[in-house]
C-alpha cells in the first residue's frame, strides 16, 4: 500500500495534539491516522487520556495544542461551525445520557428532525427501524427511566447512528452496564462493524477488540505506546506497559 | 335620719368583676347586679346613715321597687359589705367615691348620677354672726383664689396648694366633722385633712381663733352643732328642706352628686396593671398609633425611672382591640375617636383627665402655598357661612344631620390622602368613607372645580404620600407638631383635640352577641362582605399577574445566568442579574413595595394593582430565577453533552431537553414561592390597596370583632393555597410519568 492510496482513505487525522488541564499534562504531542471503516480499539489504564483524546475528536474538549483534520480539513478552524462537525461524527457515552424527557423514539428522531435532515415522518420511520435492528421495537413509546441500562444503551446507539455519521466513538459503552447485559450491547456494536461502519471504542471488553477490532491502540504516560493489529497487540506486546497491563486484565 | 348630708347625692355603682348579665348571676354574690340606677330597685343598697343618699333610697321605687336600704355608721363600711358582695351597691357622694374607686380598682361609679345637690356648711339658729361671718369669709376665698387653688388640691387633683393655720393661741373655734368623707375631711397618717378641714383653718384665722376639730360619727354633728357643742359643722353637708327647719345652712360651698357605686369584673390578678390617672401610666403598657402625636408625648413620658411602656400599632382599631383583651392597660388617642370607641365599646371608658391638649390641621406639600391659601381661604368661607359648625355639629356635637355631598362629578381629581380608621373624622361606613374631614374636603374640591379622589392608605404614609405628591392634601386628624412643620405646610386650625387615655371600665361585654348575630354584623351588615370580595379579587390579580411577571423576569434571569456558566457569554447582562438578585432577596418585601410606590412611581398618578404587581413580580423574580436555574443545574450536564454531541445548537439542547427537565425539578419550589406570593400580598394594606387582609382590617375595624373577619380571610387564604397546591400535585403526577 503506497503511502498515497492510504492519505486517499484516511478520514480522521490527529496532528501533535496535546491536551492539558493546568499544569497537568494529559495527552502528549499524539499523532495519529483512522481509516475509513476502521474499527479501532483504544485501551490502556485507567487516567491514561483515552477517553479525553476521545471526546476532543467530537469537540465536546478542546485541545490545548495541534491539529484535528476531518477528510483533510481542520475541525478547529474558527470558521468550521462545532455542530457541523458533531453531526458528522457520533458518540456513544457510557452513562447512556439518553434525554430523559423523551420516549426512546423521540430520543432517536429528535436530532435528525431538528436539524433539518428528515422530515418528522421520515425521522420516525428511521427511528422505527434502528429500534428494529437494535431489538426495541416494542419499546419505542417507553421513557429511559423505563427501560434496562442494556436497553437505553442500545437506543443511544440507534440514536447515534440516525444520524447518519462518518464515525461513531463509544467512550466505554458497556462499562457502566450489568454484566449480563454487556452482550446485547456488543452485539449491536458488532452489527454496526460488520455494516462498515468506521468506529472508534474506548473499552476494557479485550474480546470485543480482539474479535471485532482491525487495530488496537495502547494509550499509557500520555502517549500512544503501542499501535497494531489485534494480533501484534495481544499476543505479542512489545512495551514493558501493556505487558504488565495484559498480565493485569488476565488476572 | 337626722343628720345628713347637704350633698348633692349621686349613686356610685361600684361593680365587681361583673360577669356580664345581671339576671345570669344570681347565684355569685360577687356578680354586679347593678347597671344603671333604674337597676336599683329591689337590690341591696349601702347608705352612710344622715347622708341625704339614705333618705332618697329610702323613697325610691315606691312599693314595687323599694330599694332594700342598708345603713352603715361609717361608709367605709358600706363599701367594705360592697367589695365582698353583701351588697350590690352603695350610694353616696361623686368626690369620695371617686376616691374609693382609685384605692379599690375592683369598684367602678356608674356615670348616671342617682342625684344632683349642693353641699354647705352648718351653723346653730340664733347663730347668725358667725353665719355672716363664714359666707364673708367664703367669699374673701373665692375671689382670692384660695377656694379655687382648695379645690383644685382636693377634687381636681391639678393641684398641691395647701392652707395651714397660722394662729396658734387664743380662743377657739370648735368644728365638728365626721372624717371619713374624703377628699372633704379625712385621716392622712395621724391628721386631719380635706377641702373643708383647710376651709376651716382659713376661717378660724380670720377670726383669731384656733380650730379645734371634734372627729364625730356624722349622724351626730347637726347635733353638736345645734346644741353649741360645736360651733360649725362641715361633713359634706346636703342641703335639704327638711334640715333647714333645725339648722342655718351657709351658702353653697361645692355642687355634688350622689353616685352609684358598684363591683367591677376586674380581677384582683389584674389589680397590678390599671390606669385611672394619667399619673398612673408610668411603667404600664400603652397602647397608641404609629405616627399620633400621643406616640412622641408617650415616649417622653416619665423620664428614665417611671417610663411608658409604650406599644405602636398601625390601626387605632388593633390597639383597642388589645386594651379590650387586656393585652395592654391604656391607649392614648385623640378625644373625639376615643368618643367614638367608647360608643361602640361599653367596656372601655375614657378618663376625664386629659394627657395633652393640641390641635388639629390638614397637610399640604412644601412648595405648594397655591393650594395651602386656597384651603385655608375655602375654611375661612366655611367658618363664617357656617357650613363647618354644621358639620361639627353632625359629626362632633351629635346634634347636626346636616351632610354635604360632591357636586363636582367631571374634571380635574383633587386627591386626598386619609387613614379612614378615624372616626367621626373619617371612617367607612357601609361601603364608603365618610366624616367631618371627608365632607370639608369634598367642600373644597367642589369650590376648586375638581374632583375628589380619596386614597385611604396607613396613618404613617399620609404625609409622605402628600409629600411626594401622590396626594394633594392630607387629612387624618393631624396635630400641629413643630417637628412635622420642618417637611410639610399645615393649613389654618380645624379643630381643638385632647389626647386621652381610654381604659377598660371592667365591665364586661353587656349582652353576648350569637354567632348568628356576630356574622350578621361582620357580613351581612351594610353588606361588609364586599371588602372581603373585594379584597379577594384583588388579591387574586395581584398574585396571578405577579406570578406571570415573576416567571417571565425569573426565567430571562435564569437564563443569562445559565449561558454565562457554560458559555461564559453576557458578562455585563450577568453582572445585572447577579446585582438585582442581591438587592431584591436582601431586602423585606415590603420595603421593596414602599420603595416602588414612594420613590418609584412617585409623581406619577400610577393604578395601585399595577404599583402592587411590579413589585410583587419584581420581587418573585428573583427568588423564581434562582430556583430555576437550582433546576437546571440538577440536570445532569451529560444531556447537554449528549445534545452537543449530536449536532444540535446548544439553545435547541436547552429549550428542547434541559429546560423541561429542570421544571420539573423546579415546581416544588416554585409551588413554594407562589404560595409565599399569594400570602405576601397581604401587605399591599401599606399603599392602601384594598387586599384580602386589608378587606378583614376595614370590618375589623367597623365592628372591634377580631374573629370573623380574621379567622374568615385566613379560610380564604387557606383554601386558595390548597386549590393552588391540589392543581401542582396533578400536574406533578403528570409529569411524574416519564419515570418508573
Amino acid at each position: 500500500m503506497s503511502e498515497n492510496v492510504q492519505n486517499k482513505n484516511v478520514m480522521i487525522e490527529v496532528k501533535n495534539l496535546c491536551k492539558s488541564y493546568g499544569d497537568k499534562t494529559i495527552l502528549k504531542d499524539i499523532n495519529v491516522k483512522f481509516h475509513k471503516g476502521d474499527v479501532v480499539a483504544i485501551i490502556g489504564p485507567s487516567g491514561c487520556g483515552k477517553s479525553t483524546f476521545l471526546r476532543q475528536l467530537n469537540l465536546l474538549e478542546k485541545p490545548t495544542s495541534g491539529d484535528i483534520l476531518l477528510d483533510g480539513k481542520s475541525i478547529l478552524d474558527k470558521k468550521v461551525s462545532k455542530p457541523s462537525i458533531r453531526a458528522r461524527v457520533g458518540m456513544v457515552f457510557q452513562q447512556f445520557n439518553l434525554f430523559k424527557n423523551m420516549t426512546a423514539l423521540e430520543n432517536i428522531m429528535f436530532a435528525p428532525v431538528k436539524l433539518g435532515l428528515l422530515s418528522k415522518a421520515e425521522g420516525e420511520k428511521r427511528a422505527k427501524e434502528l429500534l428494529e435492528r437494535v431489538g426495541l421495537a416494542d419499546r419505542a413509546d417507553h421513557y429511559p427511566a423505563q427501560l434496562s441500562g442494556g436497553q437505553q444503551q442500545r437506543v443511544a446507539i440507534a440514536r447515534a447512528a440516525a444520524m447518519n455519521p462518518e464515525a461513531i466513538l463509544f467512550d466505554e459503552p458497556t462499562s457502566a452496564l450489568d454484566p449480563e447485559m454487556v452482550g446485547e450491547v456488543l452485539k449491536i456494536m458488532r452489527d454496526l462493524a460488520n455494516d462498515g461502519m468506521t468506529m472508534l471504542v474506548v473499552t476494557h471488553e479485550m474480546g470485543f477488540a480482539r474479535e471485532v477490532a482491525n487495530r488496537v491502540l495502547f494509550f499509557a504516560d500520555q502517549v500512544i505506546k503501542e499501535d497494531g493489529t489485534p494480533a501484534e497487540i495481544f499476543d505479542n506486546p512489545k512495551d514493558q506497559r501493556l505487558k504488565d497491563f495484559l498480565a493485569a486484565i488476565k488476572k | 335620719m337626722i343628720h345628713n348630708a347637704f350633698k348633692m347625692v349621686v349613686a356610685l355603682a361600684l361593680a365587681l368583676s361583673a360577669t356580664v348579665l345581671v339576671g345570669c348571676n344570681e347565684n355569685d354574690p360577687l356578680a354586679n347586679r347593678v347597671n344603671k340606677v333604674s337597676d336599683l330597685g329591689k337590690k341591696k343598697v349601702g347608705v352612710q346613715i344622715g347622708n341625704t343618699a339614705d333618705i332618697y333610697a329610702s323613697e325610691y321605687g315606691g312599693d314595687t321597687a323599694k330599694i332594700d336600704v342598708e345603713r352603715y355608721t361609717k361608709l367605709a363600711d358600706a363599701v367594705q359589705a360592697l367589695k365582698q358582695g353583701k351588697i350590690d351597691a352603695v350610694l353616696l357622694d361623686d368626690q369620695p367615691a371617686i376616691y374609693f374607686v382609685k384605692q379599690n380598682p375592683t369598684l367602678r361609679v356608674l356615670d348616671e348620677a342617682f342625684v344632683e345637690e349642693t353641699y354647705a356648711g352648718v351653723i346653730a339658729k340664733g347663730n347668725e354672726g358667725l353665719l355672716d361671718t363664714f359666707n364673708l369669709v367664703l367669699k374673701e376665698m373665692h375671689d382670692n383664689g384660695i377656694f379655687d387653688s382648695l379645690m383644685n388640691t382636693y377634687i381636681n387633683g391639678t393641684g398641691e396648694y395647701h392652707y395651714a393655720q397660722k394662729v396658734t393661741e387664743g380662743e377657739k373655734l370648735v368644728l365638728a366633722t365626721n372624717a371619713q368623707f374624703p377628699p372633704y375631711e379625712y385621716h392622712e397618717g395621724d391628721k386631719i385633712v380635706g377641702l373643708e378641714i383647710e376651709l376651716a383653718y382659713y376661717l378660724a384665722d380670720k377670726m383669731g381663733r384656733v380650730l379645734e376639730i371634734q372627729d364625730i360619727e356624722f349622724d351626730a354633728v347637726i347635733n353638736a352643732v345645734s346644741s353649741g357643742k360645736a360651733d360649725l359643722g362641715l361633713s359634706g353637708f346636703t342641703v335639704t328642706e327638711e334640715r333647714k327647719k333645725s339648722i342655718n345652712f351657709t351658702d353653697k360651698l361645692v355642687d355634688n352628686k350622689v353616685v352609684v357605686m358598684v363591683r367591677s369584673d376586674i380581677k384582683p390578678s389584674e389589680l397590678d396593671n390599671k390606669v385611672f390617672a394619667v399619673s398612673d401610666l408610668g411603667k404600664k403598657k400603652v397602647g397608641v398609633q404609629i405616627g399620633n402625636t400621643a406616640d412622641i408625648y408617650a415616649s417622653e413620658y416619665g423620664g428614665d425611672t417611671n417610663k411608658i411602656d409604650v406599644e405602636r400599632y398601625t390601626k387605632l382599631a388593633d390597639a383597642v382591640q388589645a386594651l379590650k383583651q387586656g393585652k395592654i392597660d391604656a391607649v392614648l388617642l385623640d378625644d373625639q375617636p376615643a368618643i367614638y370607641f367608647v360608643k361602640q365599646n361599653p367596656t372601655l371608658r375614657v378618663l376625664d383627665e386629659a394627657f395633652v391638649e393640641e390641635t388639629y390641621a390638614g397637610v399640604i406639600a412644601k412648595g405648594r402655598e397655591g393650594l395651602l391659601d386656597t384651603f385655608n381661604v375655602v375654611l375661612k368661607e366655611m367658618h363664617e357661612n357656617g357650613t363647618f359648625d354644621s358639620l361639627m355639629n353632625t359629626y362632633i356635637g351629635g346634634s347636626g344631620s346636616f351632610h354635604y355631598a360632591q357636586k363636582v362629578t367631571e374634571g380635574e381629581k383633587l386627591v386626598l390622602a386619609t387613614n379612614a380608621q378615624f372616626p367621626p373624622y373619617e371612617y367607612h361606613e357601609g361601603d364608603k368613607i365618610v366624616g367631618l374631614e371627608i365632607e370639608l374636603a369634598y367642600y373644597l374640591a367642589d369650590k376648586m372645580g375638581r374632583v375628589l379622589e380619596i386614597q385611604d392608605i396607613e396613618f404613617d404614609a399620609v404625609i409622605n404620600a402628600v409629600s411626594s405628591g401622590k396626594a394633594d392634601i392630607g387629612l387624618s386628624g393631624f396635630t400641629v407638631t413643630e417637628e412635622r412643620k420642618k417637611s410639610i405646610n399645615f393649613t389654618d386650625k380645624l379643630v381643638d383635640n385632647r389626647v386621652v387615655i381610654l381604659v377598660r371600665t371592667g365591665m364586661k361585654e353587656a349582652d353576648q352577641e350569637t354567632f348568628v348575630e356576630k356574622f350578621q354584623k361582620n357580613f351581612i351588615k351594610d353588606n361588609r362582605w364586599k371588602y372581603i370580595a373585594e379584597g379577594l379579587r384583588n388579591t387574586l390579580i395581584i398574585a396571578l399577574c405577579a406570578a406571570l411577571l415573576g416567571i417571565l423576569i425569573g426565567f430571562l434571569v435564569a437564563m443569562v445566568r445559565v449561558n454565562h456558566e457554560f458559555n461564559g457569554k453576557y458578562k455585563i447582562a450577568n453582572w445585572i442579574c447577579k446585582a438585582y438578585l442581591a438587592v431584591i432577596r436582601g431586602t423585606p418585601m415590603m420595603v421593596q413595595l414602599l420603595i416602588i410606590y414612594y420613590i418609584v412611581f412617585s409623581s406619577v398618578n400610577i393604578n395601585k394593582l399595577l404599583v402592587a404587581i411590579i413589585a410583587f413580580g419584581i420581587n418573585s423574580g428573583a427568588y423564581v430565577s434562582e430556583i430555576i436555574r437550582g433546576g437546571i443545574k440538577a440536570v445532569d450536564p451529560g444531556q447537554i453533552e449528549a445534545g452537543r454531541s449530536l449536532g444540535l445548537k446548544f439553545k435547541t439542547v436547552m429549550i428542547h431537553v434541559v429546560y423541561p427537565q429542570a421544571f420539573k425539578n423546579s415546581l416544588p419550589a416554585l409551588t413554594n414561592e407562589f404560595i409565599s406570593l399569594i400570602k405576601e400580598t397581604s401587605i399591599c394594606g401599606y399603599i392602601g390597596l384594598t387586599d384580602l387582609t386589608r378587606g378583614g382590617d376595614i370590618i375589623r375595624s367597623l365592628t372591634y370583632e377580631a374573629m370573623f373577619p380574621l379567622i374568615s380571610v385566613a379560610i380564604v387564604y387557606f383554601i386558595i393555597v390548597a386549590g393552588l397546591s391540589t392543581c401542582v400535585a396533578r400536574l406533578e403526577k403528570k409529569l411524574k410519568k416519564n419515570e418508573r
